[in-house]
């Protein structure tokens, strides 16, 4: 049995659960969604709270020290994909349309304008699509109250820590580090919660 | 919230941070780590908010990003059929331009944004000379949070004022994602400090 599939098996401490190692993108996304509807409670004055979410934004900040390759996506992937698809199939369309024809550098250049206006359109539309669908959302409770939701991060965060922590390389080994700190921001954090 | 409103009211957020980064840069020399981490937290709120200011208008911005593009792919269908390629050639060669420029877009924007933003907003103001206490520049963070958060609501607009909304403009518009930044930046500066103030009061009393 090899070494990887032995330390597999260390960080699978719930074996009824599919996943292994939690991946450390999925963790950043979920904390992003949380923090993002915390300080949005905050500004509207639904969740007046201003320790919380910055608390939260530090742990953030080391699970994405942590990453191998910490590059942020593209700030609002669907809206990225809508332009790309409207945009490319407009420019594909009017290439076919045009033949021979647009193949000579102005018209290709016109064809380009046209598909990047093509794309603009489309995200236009869906930012119109999308204030009218939040007016219609309710607020609903605040996942950052969620007792829950702490000890889910933290399991996930020790897991990965766990697995980075007597990895052969010594950058992975440095990410376990940056994991602990993540998990004492994250305490901190479950600390200030009101305790009713 | 018109353009000017807006740089106006960053301006006067921008002199506060600066007076309060002033204060807790003389306390900091100690090496204390929760001051230090306040220090660091405040100087990247500085260029945040020079980006938020540097945002450009969406009809400029669709006039400059259409011109880019009519640019590069009338120069590089023109490189191709100066080469000589079929016609395949003559697609590929703009085509990977295209995405090459496109690729480049995030960094060549935030360059233009902080150089527009320098512009906009002029020099850092230079702190009043004064020793302001570390509990009186918390209070100075706090008074720059709110008019941080209500310029970035007044950007947001009256009308969406309520979570979901907020929290789509987190994400998606350009100018209220840097406030919102801005304002976790702050707000981690204000929370270290706090940190920092009740350590020194549990080890007095």
């Amino acid at each position: 049995m090899s070494e990887r599939v032995l330390r597999r098996l260390r960080a699978r401490n719930d074996p009824f659960s599919g996943l292994v190692v939690p991946r450390l993108r999925h963790i950043e996304r979920d904390l992003d969604a949380v923090i993002t509807d915390a300080q949005s409670r905050d500004w509207s004055a639904d969740r007046p709270d201003q320790v919380v979410f910055a608390r939260l934004a530090q742990a953030r900040r080391r699970v994405r020290a942590a990453r191998r390759f910490p590059v942020a996506g593209p700030a609002d992937p669907v809206a990225v994909l809508l332009g790309a698809v409207a945009g490319g199939g407009v420019a594909a369309g009017l290439l076919w349309a045009g033949g021979a024809a647009a193949v000579r550098p102005v018209a290709l250049a016109v064809v380009a304008v046209a598909g990047l206006w093509a794309a603009l359109v489309a995200v236009a539309v869906l930012r119109r699509l999308r204030r009218r669908w939040d007016r219609d959302t309710p607020p609903g409770r605040a996942p950052i109250d969620d007792p829950y939701l702490y000890a889910a991060l933290r399991r996930r965060i020790e897991t990965c820590a766990a697995a980075a922590r007597d990895h052969r390389s010594h950058r992975r080994r440095g990410a376990a580090t940056e994991l602990e700190y993540a998990l004492d921001w994250i305490g901190a954090a479950q600390s200030e919660l009101p305790r009713r | 919230m018109s353009g000017r409103a807006l740089h106006a009211e960053l301006t006067a957020v921008r002199a506060l941070v600066a007076e309060g980064l002033a204060g807790v840069g003389d306390a900091a020399g100690a090496g204390q780590v929760w001051l230090r981490s306040a220090c660091t937290r405040l100087t990247s709120l500085d260029g945040v908010l020079v980006e938020a200011a540097g945002v450009v208008a969406t009809p400029v911005w669709v006039v400059a990003v259409s011109a880019v593009t009519f640019a590069v792919v009338v120069l590089s269908a023109a490189v191709a059929g100066m080469l000589g390629l079929g016609v395949t050639g003559a697609l590929a060669l703009p085509g990977t331009a295209l995405l090459g420029a496109l690729a480049a877009g995030p960094w060549a924007a935030r360059r233009v944004h902080i150089a527009l933003g320098r512009r906009r907003l002029g020099p850092v103001p230079s702190p009043a000379p004064g020793a302001a206490t570390l509990t009186e520049v918390s209070e100075q963070l706090l008074r720059a949070r709110v008019r941080l958060v209500s310029a970035a609501l007044r950007r947001a607009g009256a009308d969406h004022w309520t979570v979901p909304h907020l929290r789509r403009a987190m994400r998606t518009d350009p100018v209220v994602r840097r406030l919102a930044h801005a304002d976790l930046l702050l707000c981690q500066a204000i929370d270290c400090l706090d940190r920092y103030l009740g350590d020194l009061r549990k080890d007095l009393s």
